[in-house]
């Protein structure tokens, strides 16, 4: 019962500690785009994943140096917020935005989408990967990253085990390219479009 | 009598998701109408 108990009060600290840091990372965000805007930069170069990012890891650090970071785990759920991130991000799409990239860009994204999926599991079946491991890293690397890894692990009923092993490669890979493409984009001269893309 | 925490269907954590995500949905459109700041406190203005 006194275990019970424990893990309620460690579910609620740690979901009121999740939603703290995401409000943290708004109040951030707004000061470090003012504080660009006051120096002629109007687009934000440091965007709010990165913010996202850099207070979770300081989080993660001052739990674990604490040693609470195991009280605070029931409220800190990475996979089931990873979910209710996807349904945001559905709500929040807009088809007309979509329309307005016309043929040409639904197709390019076809094109892409296909032949990078396609290539990735390729190249997984000659390293002998399972075949649910092979479908979750095909549609991280072809798609969005951990959302689509997580979105595919459902769908091909992947272990948990795997989806770890997608969700690091990801982050691995993605963390370090977040900071260097910008920067390598502007010193090759690349313009926005290009870059973005 | 049949226990009533059985009579509760379990939801799997794909469909929990789902209904978070849309409430939390319908919690960001309520604070649009209602004109919620964003950043909430402003603290850095």
């Amino acid at each position: 019962m006194e275990k019970t108990k424990r893990g309620v009060i460690g579910l609620v600290v740690g979901l009121a500690l999740v939603g703290a840091l995401t409000l943290l990372v708004a109040e951030f965000d707004t000061a470090i785009a003012k504080w660009f805007a006051g120096r002629g930069v109007a687009q934000n170069p440091l965007e709010y994943p990165l913010i996202a990012v850099a207070l979770g890891l300081i989080a993660n650090a001052l739990l674990r140096g604490t040693k609470t970071h195991a009280f605070v785990q029931p409220g800190i759920r990475t996979e089931f917020f990873l979910k209710v991130g996807l349904v945001l991000m559905a709500a929040g799409l807009n088809i007309n935005v979509i329309m307005k990239q016309g043929a040409g860009g639904l197709l390019q994204a076809l094109v892409l989408v296909t032949s990078v999926f396609f290539f990735t599991w390729w190249l997984a079946t000659r390293f002998k990967l399972p075949p649910q491991l092979k479908a979750v890293m095909a549609c991280a690397v072809s798609i969005c990253g951990v959302s689509a890894a997580i979105a595919a692990a459902g769908a091909v009923l992947a272990k948990k085990k795997e989806v770890t092993y997608v969700t690091a490669l990801v982050i691995v890979t993605a963390l370090p390219l977040m900071i260097l493409m910008p920067w390598l984009a502007r010193a090759m001269g690349l313009s926005e479009t290009v870059a973005g893309a | 009598m049949s226990d009533p925490r059985r009579m509760l269907p379990k939801l799997s954590e794909d469909w929990l998701s789902v209904l978070v995500g849309l409430l939390v949905v319908l919690l960001v459109a309520l604070g649009g109408l209602a004109k919620v700041p964003w950043p909430l406190f402003g603290w850095f203005k």
